[in-house]
Order: structure tokens, then C-alpha cells, then sequence
């Protein structure tokens, strides 16, 4: 029986479509998130020891969160650093090393009360010196991190005693804590110096888990923390990150039980991943991305200019066959905001031209001065299989209305350095909405925004994108973020398609782990291995 | 000949120089660059930001600037460092050419073992049987994609030969035979396509040695088969061969990049590939001189070979 499942792997691995396509893709479509394979029953308890070795496509860059903007070194910090806050598994706000924190009412100041007797990996406690240290240390224009910009509105950080630390914001900012969750980590200011300022290849963190060894291009070791602040954890004696580069690689290294976990993020490696969940070679964890697969207007070019054309090609297009077609069904539809973001998004049946509509598209069309349609082109990054699909199955579906796409597929440099300069007409790529909706958003849709590379301009959008980041309730936020959702899907500047899943890829024998959008790999901090059966 | 190789290796420093122009002129060409990358389109970022990010990655200068700075380090013999991970390039170079060459050298052995004994008994044996098999041998070797045969061996193995499927790499003086374990399937995978390529070539050279006057003489004064193909036959059809095995051991200590990958194998291939996807300059300018310096060493060694094998052949 072992060979024959092992040949249905074998098989389902070498072929690139297997018959468990269609079948699977239909039902998680619908599901939306859904962990398709039941997990093996957790009854073991939780127990010390053993390694988990983490299959990555790439090697990290650096290990200085706050440099860190490539998605292989994040996975690896979040074993090694803390913020004050985490996000939870529902976006809500966890203690981290904040054990509790209040919010003054006019939303300006932050007070966060410190869980007592954290080390650093290198020894030391950590005091609420260190916290305003690395506050300061983020928002340095000499250490020049891209993500300053997220902490601008802090007015100053202070110590109140060793225990307690006092941040005052000169405007309120709403997203604060899921800023200071996501980007922001707590630093050993005397290592710091001591490495004079340089953390890229080393640590000194409070985290589960302490660098050991890094072999660029090959591994990235990590031990355990013995002195970890949450008692007993972490379970695992190490951590170990492989790079292996060619995502077929990485299933073989399952199916030799080389590998304990890794996230997949390409659409057609899933088929394959399905029939090894099925082998029970492998827990297969779908989770909906927070990003989306979208095609972007330059506002300013031509035709599309006119929100009536970019709405007109809204209508035109059928997302859901996209999804199916590009996507192999594994996602879903999606507008400004995906289904990641439980909290904010909205259905997607409340946009109109979310139904292709070909009459309604030509009418558009018309009123907006192009009955017989007109030519464009789309950049498409070559290096994103998934974007540049998208870029032809638009340039098809677009004929129906008369409107004739050139798609140019453009190395991810080219691509970016014409992105940067503005000079393409329309492209296909990725956006996100990172943990909150004001992250991403705001420098992407409001005028003059330095990711607004679509150069879109929208009074009406820029009030609310104001709002949505100084209101303090949530029930009012999300009545702003709705509005704001069905406001740039109507204006379009740019056409949201769909978000892929995310699959994590879990060896049977590990227990425990439990997904947080926000850190994936944080979870790895309460896991253990048990006896696969 | 010492004076031969030693002026070949002077002649090789303005070809050097000129390389180091080409390769610094087109990495800084192409569009892009190593601080658009890292933001990529999602970093909110204002301009002054931006303007200290150009600073201290140093791309904001000059372009003779930028490359005086690099050929200045050379010159001193420091390689420079990358860009993304600080790191100096010396260090990252040197791993992973000892695996691209291990790599290289294995394939080549392997091919070269299997190829020069097909290849022979291929011409002996001219349209017959023995021809028509190693020939079809051949063809198949050149026909099968090494990044094909690669991905079967590496599904294969994980599922048939757990303990050969590797993904770990350990070096080679670590661990010798953890690491031959690894590098085995790689070197399988890259030697095919060589194999049939000097197979073919040594059966051409044969048939060619073999239609020669001096062959029949052989025969006539008397000698063993056996002694005429080994010893008049075999060494008067190797240059060719030589000179067609140091073209691909040239080609090969570049980086296998394809095989690299299935096989995830640090190699040079990797290192290069990355490097020029991150537009981590100085990564892929010293590489790419410390692959030219390799294939220019590489030519000097073949070229002197000759003078071994055919002591006729004189150096001025």
C-alpha cells in the first residue's frame, strides 16, 4: 500500500495537471478559507525536542527587521524578534511584550506596560529604555527604513520607568497598534552599538528562537531559546531554513521527509499538493493571500483618463474565469480589500460591474468617446507567472468590446524602474493591504501617494482614506472602509481581480501550529513534533 | 613553455580590463536598480527617504565614479561586497565556485569516462551494430533537457532513494561522502548532455585517425589491434576531443544555474542569477571577471595539453 500512495505522488508530482484539478479547485473556491485536509487528530501532548526544517525558495537578506522588505527574511525574524504587540489569528490585538497598554480618549497617547524579566538572547533584561531606543532607532533618517514613513506621526517616545513606556502621536492614527505590531520590533540598544548599527547578519532579539548558524545560499539555523519569556515554549530544539530553489524540489524533500513545513504561493504547484495531502504525505493549510492580482491604469495616458473607459473594462472582464483559468480556481474574486481581512472587506456582489456586462462596457464606451474601442499595452512582469497570465487572459477578454491589448512581458527591474518613472500605460501585478486598511491604501490611492503609480487623483477618495486613518471606533472606520471599497472599484483606477491562497505545507507529524496571517511563521513558536503514524 | 604561458597570462590582462568594461557598462544599463528592488511598489516611502537610500547604497554618483571605486578594490585584490547582504564578495564567491567546480569536474569525469570508450568502439565498429547503439545514445543524451532529467532524478530518488535525495549540501571536505551522496544525481543529471557530445566528437576523430597512413602501417608492422587503437589510433584523435572538453569545462565552471536549482545547490550559477536579479552590482561584476579569469585559465591549461599529447606541436 506505502508504494502505491507513493506512485500516486510520484505521479501526481511529474505531471503537471492531475484529475484532482478541476474537483478540489471547484470546492475551495467556494469555501473560501478552508483547510482542505483534516488535520491528523492532535491528541499528543505537547513535548520538548526535535527539529523542524523549513523549506524556503530564497535565502534571506538581512536579519534587521527593520531594513527587511524581501519576503524571505521576514520568516525567519519573526522566530527572532518581539514587538510589543502581536496581531492574532483574527487581527486582533495580542500582548507581546507590552503585557497591557491604554489609549488616552482623544487618541494621541499610548501607554504600554511591560511583561517583566525578558532577556535578550544575549543576555540583559530588556527595559523600556531599550523599547524607546528601538523606537527611535525605526524613525532615523540615518538608518533610513523604509517603513519610517508608517511611524511619522509619532510626536515623541519616553520612558516613564523601567517598565513603562509613554507614546504621544501628534495626529490621532488609528492603525498605531497594527503598525507597531507589524513593523516594529524591540532592539538591544548595546548590541547595536557594539555591531555599530550593523544587524544584517546578526541578533539579538527576545524571540523563541537564537541564531546559530547562517550558510548564504544554503541554511539558516536557529536554537532554542531557553529563556523564552511564555514558560515551556518554545517545544522545538531548532529551527532550520533550507533553501531549496525550485518549488518541485521542495515537494520532493516532503515526500523524503526531509522538510517539516513551507508556504507555497504558485498556483500550479497546488494540484500536486493536493494529491500529497491526499497521500497524507503532507497537512496542506489554505489560507486566502492579503494580496491581489490586479491590472493598473496610468490615469493619465489616453483613454484611460476616463474613469468611464476603466470602468467599461471593469464590466468587460470576467474575473471568476480568470481565477479559474490563471488562478487554477485556488482563490477568490476579490475588490480593494481580500477575504484575509475579515474585519473590513465587503462582498464582493456589492459591486455592479463585478457581472460582466459586454453591452453595458460598449455603452461606456461610447458615452466616453471611443465607440469603436482603441489599442493599449500592458506590462507584464515575466518573473510572476501568475501576473503575466492575467495580462494575456485580459488582453482576450477584452476583444469583445472592441478594445485591443498588447501584452509586454518586462524583467521585474525594467518593470519597476518604469513603475517608478511612471511610463507604461496599464500593467498586471500584485497589490496588498497588509494588516490594516490604511497601510497599504493610503500612499497607494491618495493623490500624490508614493505608491499611487496609476497618478490617480479623487477628492472624494482622499477625504475618506483621511478619515478612515483619525477615526478611533471601529464601527465607524469600517462604515468609511466600505464606502471607500465601493468608491475605487467604481472609479477603478485600478481593475482588482482576484487573491491566490497561500498553501502551508505541514509534515502530519508536526502538532500545534496555528496560522496568523500577519507572521505565518511566528507559529512555529508553540509547535511540536508527535509520532506521524 | 613557461615563458609561453606566462606571456598568454600578460596578453590576458587587457582582455581582463576590457571585460571588467563590458560587464560594469551593462549591469549599470540595464533598467532598474538595487534600491527599486528592495522598495519594490508597495513601500511608502517620501524623497527625502529615498534620496538616503541612493546615498548609501552609493548609486547616486557617477557612473566613472561608481566604477573607479570597484577597479580601484580590484586592483588592491578586495572583490568588494554586496550591495543587499554586506557581505564580501570573496566570501561569497569562493563556496560557491568550489561546488560549481565539483560539479563540473564530476560531470566531466563521468562523461569523459563513458564517452572516450563509447566513442571509439562506435567508430571500430562503423555502422554496425555497436555504431547504431551508441549513436542512438547520443542522440538521446542531446535530446533530454538536463532541467527534465534533473527534476525526474530528484522525484525519483526522494521517493525510491530517500537517502540520496539531498537538499542539504555539506561540503566536500566536511564530509566526502555525504557530499559525493549529493553530488552524485546532479553530476548524472549535467553529464548526460556530455556524454553525448564527446561521444560523438571522439567517434568523428576516430574515423578520422583511422582512414590515416600511418594506422595501416601499424597494421602492417605487425601490432596488436589492440596496441594500434590504443596507441596510434586513441592518442592522434585527442586533440580534438581535449579542445572540445576544455570548451565545456569553461562553460561549465560558469555555473550550471539549471541543475544548481532542481539540485539546490549553492553554485555559481545561483550566486549570479540572484545577484543580477537584486542589481547587486558589484555581486555580478566580480563574479562575472572571476568566471573570465576561470575560462581564460582553463584555454592557457588546454593549450598547453596539446604539446603533451602531440610533442610535435612546438610553443613560441
Amino acid at each position: 500500500m506505502k508504494t502505491r500512495k507513493n506512485w500516486f505522488a510520484f505521479a501526481g508530482a511529474a505531471t503537471l495537471l492531475s484529475v484532482s484539478l478541476a474537483g478540489c479547485g471547484a470546492t475551495s473556491a467556494a469555501a473560501g478559507i478552508s483547510s482542505y485536509s483534516s488535520r491528523v487528530a492532535a491528541s499528543s501532548k505537547p513535548h520538548r525536542g526535535g527539529t523542524v526544517t523549513i523549506a524556503q525558495v530564497g535565502d534571506a537578506i538581512t536579519l534587521d527587521p527593520m531594513l527587511t522588505t524581501d519576503e524571505y527574511s521576514a520568516p525567519v525574524e519573526q522566530l527572532l524578534y518581539n514587538s510589543l504587540v502581536k496581531l492574532g489569528p483574527k487581527g486582533q490585538i495580542e500582548p507581546d511584550l507590552a503585557s497591557s497598554w491604554n489609549i488616552s480618549s482623544n487618541g494621541l497617547v499610548y501607554t504600554f506596560h511591560l511583561r517583566s524579566g525578558v532577556t535578550f538572547h544575549h543576555g540583559g533584561t530588556m527595559t523600556a529604555q531599550d523599547v524607546v531606543y528601538s523606537f527611535n532607532r525605526i524613525m532615523s533618517p540615518k538608518l533610513a527604513s523604509p517603513w519610517a514613513s508608517f511611524f511619522s506621526s509619532i510626536k515623541s517616545v519616553s520612558a516613564l520607568n523601567n517598565s513603562t513606556v509613554q507614546v504621544t502621536l501628534s495626529t490621532p492614527n488609528s492603525p498605531f497598534l497594527t503598525v507597531v505590531a507589524s513593523f516594529f520590533v524591540v532592539m538591544n540598544p548595546s548590541f547595536v552599538n557594539a555591531n555599530k548599527g550593523n544587524l544584517q547578519r546578526v541578533e539579538d532579539g527576545t524571540g523563541p528562537f537564537i541564531l546559530q548558524k547562517w550558510i548564504p545560499n544554503q541554511s539558516i539555523t536557529l536554537v532554542r531559546n531557553p529563556h523564552y519569556f511564555i514558560k515551556g515554549e518554545p517545544y522545538l530544539n531548532k529551527v532550520v531554513f533550507q533553501i531549496i530553489p525550485s518549488s518541485t524540489s521542495e515537494i520532493a524533500a516532503f515526500q523524503s521527509g526531509r522538510v517539516q513545513f513551507a508556504e507555497f504561493i504558485n498556483p500550479a504547484d497546488y494540484a500536486k499538493l493536493d494529491t500529497m495531502a491526499r497521500a497524507h504525505i503532507i497537512v496542506a493549510q489554505k489560507e486566502i493571500s492579503t494580496d491581489y492580482h490586479m491590472l493598473g491604469f496610468n490615469t493619465k495616458w489616453g483613454p484611460f483618463k476616463n474613469p468611464k473607459v476603466r470602468l467599461a473594462l471593469s464590466y468587460a472582464i470576467n474575473r471568476q474565469q480568470m481565477l479559474n483559468q490563471v488562478g487554477f480556481g485556488q482563490g477568490a474574486v476579490t475588490g480593494l480589500i481580500t477575504e484575509a481581512l475579515k474585519n473590513w472587506a465587503i462582498p464582493t456582489k456589492d459591486y455592479p460591474s463585478y457581472k460582466t456586462n459586454i453591452a453595458k462596457a460598449k455603452k461606456l464606451l461610447k458615452e466616453a468617446g471611443y465607440p469603436h474601442g482603441f489599442s493599449f499595452k500592458i506590462m507584464a512582469p515575466s518573473s510572476f507567472p501568475v501576473d503575466e497570465s492575467n495580462a494575456v487572459v485580459i488582453a482576450q477578454q477584452l476583444k469583445a468590446i472592441g478594445v485591443k491589448a498588447t501584452v509586454v512581458p518586462t524583467e521585474w527591474g525594467t518593470y519597476l524602474n518604469n513603475w517608478v518613472k511612471r511610463s507604461f500605460e496599464s500593467f498586471t501585478g500584485e497589490n496588498g493591504d497588509w494588516t490594516d486598511p490604511d497601510l497599504a491604501m493610503y500612499a497607494a490611492l491618495h493623490t500624490g501617494g508614493s505608491t499611487n503609480a496609476f497618478q490617480f487623483s479623487n477628492p472624494e477618495v482622499d477625504k475618506l482614506l483621511q478619515q478612515g486613518r483619525t477615526e478611533l471606533s471601529y464601527k465607524q472606520r469600517y462604515q468609511t472602509y466600505a464606502k471607500l471599497q465601493k468608491l475605487a472599484v467604481s472609479q477603478a483606477p485600478m481593475l482588482y481581480l482576484f487573491a491566490s491562497y497561500n498553501t502551508f505545507a505541514l509534515s502530519p507529524s508536526l502538532h500545534g501550529y496555528t496560522y496568523v496571517a500577519a507572521s505565518p511563521f511566528a507559529g512555529l513558536q508553540s509547535a511540536w513534533l508527535g509520532k506521524s503514524k | 613553455m613557461a615563458l609561453y604561458a606566462l606571456r598568454r597570462l600578460v596578453i590576458a590582462i587587457p582582455t581582463l580590463i576590457g571585460v571588467t568594461i563590458v560587464v560594469f557598462l551593462m549591469v549599470h544599463l540595464i533598467p532598474g536598480n538595487v534600491v527599486q528592488i528592495m522598495l519594490g511598489t508597495r513601500t511608502d516611502i517620501t524623497p527625502v527617504q529615498l534620496h538616503q537610500l541612493y546615498r548609501l547604497y552609493g548609486i547616486n554618483r557617477p557612473l566613472w565614479e561608481q566604477y573607479w571605486l570597484w577597479f580601484s578594490g580590484l586592483v588592491r585584490g578586495n572583490l568588494g561586497f554586496s550591495l543587499r547582504t554586506g557581505l564580501p564578495i570573496a566570501a561569497l564567491i569562493g563556496p560557491a565556485f568550489v561546488v560549481t567546480a565539483e560539479l563540473a569536474a564530476g560531470a566531466l569525469v563521468m562523461a569523459v569516462i563513458v564517452a572516450v570508450p563509447l566513442g571509439i568502439v562506435a567508430a571500430l565498429h562503423q555502422r554496425r551494430i555497436l555504431d547504431w547503439i551508441a549513436r542512438g545514445f547520443a542522440l538521446i543524451g542531446l535530446a533530454i533537457p538536463n532541467f527534465w532529467l534533473g527534476t525526474l532524478l530528484v522525484l525519483a530518488t526522494s521517493i525510491y532513494l530517500p537517502a540520496f535525495s539531498n537538499f542539504n549540501y555539506v561540503s566536500l571536505f566536511a564530509h566526502p561522502l555525504g557530499n559525493l551522496k549529493d553530488m552524485l544525481f546532479p553530476m548524472v543529471a549535467l553529464a548526460l548532455s556530455l556524454m553525448a557530445i564527446i561521444t560523438r566528437m571522439t567517434r568523428g576523430a576516430v574515423l578520422e585517425t583511422l582512414k590515416l597512413d600511418h594506422v595501416r602501417t601499424a597494421h602492417a608492422k605487425g601490432l596488436t589491434p589492440m596496441a594500434v587503437n590504443i596507441r596510434h589510433v586513441l592518442r592522434n584523435s585527442l586533440i580534438p576531443i581535449t579542445t572540445i572538453v576544455g570548451l565545456q569545462l569553461g562553460y561549465l565552471l560558469g555555473g550550471a544555474i539549471i541543475v544548481e536549482n532542481v539540485f539546490s545547490l549553492p553554485g555559481m550559477g545561483q550566486l549570479v542569477v540572484n545577484a543580477v536579479n537584486q542589481r547587486d552590482y558589484p555581486v555580478v561584476q566580480s563574479a562575472a571577471l572571476f568566471i573570465a579569469v576561470v575560462f581564460i585559465i582553463v584555454n592557457l591549461v588546454v593549450d598547453i595539453s596539446y604539446g603533451f599529447i602531440n610533442p610535435t606541436i612546438r610553443y613560441q
